[in-house]
């Protein structure tokens, strides 16, 4: 493995997770947190060098709605920028490999939109092909509910089965207090409530939520400086999968397992068990238990922990949901994750993903030490 | 490629693949391989019947977005002749309905074939 620049996460915020903010629009929430984050790290926006978001124009309903978001990032005197119309995690990603480059130290990235200005089934239709796909109207409930029957033919896990995940999900969200779901559900409960799609139920499903989150990110020399415990990035790959769902194996991820296999060998693991924090971007109970058999993890084990915050079934704002498991690992690592934090948790797994059925997914591994020396 | 495929669904109600390095007789083709980027090869005729892979039953279509008021279910189906499964949906007799059912794809009427993936109106259970 060749020598890197270690480059750590030093700064985190995010705007509590709710179904709609009538008040303010989305880069309103969205200054708020890069102030916040920069104010943890003790800087202004000069010491950025770099900066990276993720968000969805057609959730915005213009075009170039991203531009916008450059005013409360701090873009001036203008700064190299990087938009993705994709989860943030994946900015952070490229913000990374920027700062591989050399010309940059530090990053901020940020995620945001307000989902429920928007119709999000009929958004994320788009992201399928146009001639087979979309123009069949498959939303992305949908395609996750085709994920999920699947994955249950082939193990022959079953609807309790799923609502004992989502049950377990809901009460960690409940500890956490940027989670919108906040009131724990028994798995009797959750599997009284109607089919969203069949096989999941509404209640094995987040609602429609919004939120807005920025992250920092900065190189060995100044990371030390900017964060008193900063979470080092020991690891990480991204790999994508073919856009033609019925070209996949759906009840498996494979793109999550190699890129688990090559994060781990960046960070110089040999299981992700090793770990002692996931978290896991798995918006239904089907794809957490497709992901962990990726990354070889027993979703219903002790350690480690897995998605102690609730994980995205306890709050799933999109653009961002990947890259609140990476601020949450982060959080974890620092000893920021106040009344749902992991007890000498050193090491950790933030998990971020992209298109229907987990087609794109990002595996970061962190830890409280550097990795090269 | 994808012209060619559904010019078969409008003119002939016949369904084509096309075989592809590293996946089969891929259907619906995309005309390249999604696994290595390689441009696909020979046409392949495959049968309007096959086996369901995956059911996600819709009990509250959303308007204008799916392609039925009613009740229908979304499903994968590998066709007779094809190693890929193609995206539709089944609108009757959902209780027959689950994985490794065979299907038979229903032919919209001559003159509501405009070729669209949806000249194929459905599919419907048959064992």
């Amino acid at each position: 493995m060749p020598k890197l620049r270690n480059v750590a996460v030093v700064g985190f915020a995010q705007a509590p997770i709710v179904a709609r903010d009538e008040h303010r629009i989305a880069t309103e929430m969205l200054y708020e947190q890069v102030r916040a984050a920069l104010a943890q790290c003790g800087v202004e926006r000069e010491a950025i060098d770099y900066q990276a978001a993720g968000s969805a124009d057609y959730l915005d309903g213009r075009p170039f709605g991203f531009v916008a978001a450059l005013d409360v990032m701090g873009s001036w005197p203008a700064k190299a920028d990087l938009h993705l119309e994709m989860d943030a995690s994946f900015a952070a990603y490229y913000a990374w490999l920027r700062i591989q480059t050399g010309d940059s130290d530090t990053a901020l990235v940020c995620g945001y939109g307000k989902t429920s200005e928007g119709e999000p089934e009929r958004v994320l239709n788009l992201q399928l092909d146009p001639y087979y796909q979309a123009a069949i109207g498959l939303d992305p409930t949908s395609t996750a509910a085709l994920q999920a029957s699947a994955w249950m033919a082939r193990t022959g896990a079953t609807d309790r089965d799923l609502a004992a995940l989502a049950a377990r999900r809901r009460a960690a969200g409940a500890r956490n207090p940027d989670a919108q779901l906040h009131d724990p559900a028994s798995a009797e409960d959750l599997a009284q409530t109607p089919w969203a799609v069949e096989p999941l139920r509404r209640g094995y499903l987040p609602p429609v939520g919004e939120s807005a989150v920025c992250l920092v990110l900065a190189a060995e020399g100044k990371a030390e400086k900017m964060c008193d415990r900063p979470a080092w990035i020991r690891g990480v790959d991204q790999r994508i999968e073919l856009q033609t769902l019925g070209g996949r194996d759906l009840s498996r991820s494979a793109g999550a397992k190699l890129a688990t296999e090559r994060a781990l060998a960046m960070a110089g693991l040999a299981r992700a068990a090793e770990v002692d924090v996931v978290e896991l971007c798995a918006t239904t109970p089907a794809e957490e238990c497709i992901l962990c058999e990726a990354m070889g993890l027993d979703a219903a084990g002790a350690r480690p922990a897995i998605n102690p915050s609730g994980g995205p079934l306890a709050g799933n704002p999109l653009m961002m949901t990947g890259l609140i498991r990476l601020g949450e690992a982060f959080r974890q690592l620092a000893g920021r994750a106040d009344g749902h934090g992991v007890a000498g948790a050193r090491r950790a797994i933030a998990h971020g993903a992209q298109g229907h059925c987990l087609q794109h997914n990002v595996v970061w591994v962190l830890g409280d030490e550097r990795r090269w020396t | 490629m994808i012209g060619r495929f559904l010019a078969g669904l409008k003119e002939d109600k016949r369904i084509w693949g096309q075989r592809v390095a590293g996946q089969g007789v891929v259907v619906p083709p995309v005309g390249y391989s999604e696994t290595d980027g390689s441009a696909g090869g020979d046409w392949v005729e495959v049968k309007p019947t096959g086996v369901v892979t995956a059911v996600a039953r819709v009990h509250r279509p959303i308007p204008h977005l799916h392609p039925c008021a009613e009740p229908f279910a979304f499903v994968l189906v590998k066709l007779d002749g094809a190693d890929t499964a193609l995206a539709h949906v089944v609108r009757d007799h959902l209780e027959q309905l689950r994985i490794g059912s065979r299907v038979e794809a229903v032919w919209a009427p001559d003159a509501e074939r405009h070729g669209s993936i949806r000249d194929i109106a459905c599919f419907r259970v048959i064992s």
